[in-house]
């Protein structure tokens, strides 16, 4: 669409319109009456919409002996959100763990924005932003000090934390000690971390666990905001109420297959409720096991 | 990532890990009444000979101050698995080495803390006067600290992930310490005496390069132990 693709690290394209080694603004004579006028070097950045954000392919890993993902091929596109469901063991942690580079495959690919989680885990980790289960902060520190620790870890400015502190609803509570704080409020904070990064690919592992009903809305929105700037997000969740209608699509795993892979059904369905009525359902749809 | 990129993400752990133990005070606590405690059961042991209290003052202070700070590692690495802390660290953006640089100085900084204790109390209880020579020794200090925790704090990234770190710990570090202890000890030993033999200046190079060699080879390998 704008010339040739960049490295592709990023997913993002690049288009030069003037020879890299030509003097800015030179003027040079030519012959009759024209004089040719070369135009300041213009580089475009803009999201690169062919590039899924998110790849998985034939992805296995093995803790000890058991097998935690069979062979899971998936594709998340750019402005989509994915919800994905299973029974407890089923490997939706897991999977969102290795997109994350927190864990390797034993087996398969698995990319985000066209950068290999294995092996360009630097590039990965500065686009994605993972809200696991625990909360992963500092009890002895404050929850300011929290995030500013996150702001020299991730290179952001200082200048972010107040207005995201009061973004989560704990701006009065910034001098506090997490120590203090109740599940909820942690789990706020750890929200917060993941504001401060402004991701492209938002990973959330039961995202609404010890949120009350503002805590839900928020997550809602924060996955909004990411969709709506050309990100994409992958939802682990064992209900489907709480994500109302943000999800493009569900994926359901089971024993580390992927079971079913469709849109997600509309709000006020009978299947919207996706708690899983049968755990031995044994007929496997998509993906098969390694 | 530049390296002053890198730079601003170990202040950041050095930050981050003082001030959590500056605030816990649990940390400090222990592993100076530990190193306290050594340096008083190697006393009783010895009995009550001065001489051979003086001769054996160097080796008791510096089997203190290493099992006392296994105590240290252990702990520096506790505080990231409490709440999940250590993922969410290894998922920020740049590179391993930065975080085990970070923890390596506030490991550092945390057993020099330890030692400017445990020193003067190893002086007392062994009635060792210091000698014409005490900055050549604190010199010795500062240079088997350095390997000792280059080590412990590679070594205690390896254990952290396993249940059984707190024994695994030890018998990981102390058999790689030995070229450390030794080096440590022998020089001390021999400034305490005057170094009327002068060997210490063999030993403090012994020690520096195996200080090199840890750090390098630490470094070049972190990346590796801390994965999963």
């Amino acid at each position: 669409m704008f010339g040739r693709h960049g490295d592709g690290v990023d997913g993002q394209k690049t288009k030069t319109r003037a020879k890299p080694d030509t003097p800015v603004g030179e003027s040079t004579p030519t012959q009759g009456a024209y004089s040719t006028i070369r135009l300041p070097t213009v580089t475009l950045r803009i999201p690169d919409r062919d590039v899924a954000a998110a790849t998985i392919t034939n992805v296995t890993r093995r803790f000890g002996r058991r097998w935690a993902l069979r062979g899971v091929t998936l594709s998340i596109g750019p402005g989509e959100v994915v919800g994905v469901e299973g029974h407890n063991g089923s490997g939706k942690s897991t999977l969102l763990r290795i997109l994350s580079t927190a864990i390797k495959p034993t087996g398969g690919e698995a990319q985000v924005f066209g950068a290999d989680v294995v092996r360009q885990p630097t590039t990965v980790r500065g686009v994605v932003a993972f809200l696991t289960h625990y909360p992963g902060l500092y009890d002895d520190l404050t929850a300011e000090e929290n995030l500013r620790f996150a702001c020299r870890m991730l290179g952001v400015d200082f200048g972010r934390v107040p207005p995201v502190l009061e973004r989560v609803g704990l701006a009065r509570e910034a001098g506090e000690t997490v120590r203090t704080f109740s599940a909820g409020m942690q789990r706020r904070l750890s929200l917060a971390r993941l504001l401060l990064q402004r991701p492209r690919l938002l990973l959330l592992d039961e995202p609404y666990n010890n949120f009350d009903p503002a805590g839900i809305a928020l997550v809602n929105e924060v996955v909004r905001e990411v969709r709506g700037a050309g990100g994409a997000a992958m939802i682990v969740l064992h209900d489907r109420h709480s994500a109302g209608d943000l999800l493009d699509r569900v994926v359901r795993l089971k024993q580390g297959v992927v079971l079913t892979d469709g849109p997600a059904p509309a709000v006020g369905d009978a299947q919207t409720s996706t708690r899983l009525a049968d755990p031995h359902e044994s007929t496997l749809i998509a993906g098969g096991a390694a | 990532m530049t390296w002053r990129d890198e730079w601003r993400r170990v202040q950041a752990i050095v930050w981050k890990d003082l001030t959590t133990e500056r605030r816990s005070k649990a940390g400090i606590n222990a592993v100076v009444f530990m190193g306290v405690l050594i340096l008083l059961l190697f006393g009783f042991a010895l009995g009550p000979d001065t001489e051979a209290l003086r001769a054996a003052a160097a080796g008791a202070l510096w089997l203190a101050i290493l099992f006392s700070g296994v105590l240290a590692f252990n702990r520096s690495y506790q505080l990231e698995l409490d709440g999940g802390a250590l993922e969410s660290l290894l998922l920020y953006p740049g590179s391993r080495w930065a975080i085990y640089v970070g923890k390596l100085i506030a490991n550092l900084v945390f057993v020099l803390i330890v030692e400017a204790i445990v020193i003067p109390v190893a002086l007392v209880l062994y009635q060792v006067a210091l000698p014409p020579g005490w900055p050549a020794l604190i010199g010795v200090t500062v240079l088997g600290t350095v390997g000792f925790v280059t080590l412990g704090t590679f070594y205690a990234a390896m254990s952290s992930r396993s249940r059984a770190r707190e024994v695994l710990l030890p018998l990981l570090l102390f058999p790689m310490l030995i070229p450390v202890l030794l080096s440590a000890v022998e020089a001390s030993t021999s400034l305490l005496g005057g170094d009327p033999m002068l060997e210490a200046g063999a030993w403090v190079r012994l020690l520096g390069a195996f200080d090199i060699i840890f750090l390098v080879a630490s470094l070049l390998a972190f990346e590796y132990v801390i994965e999963v």
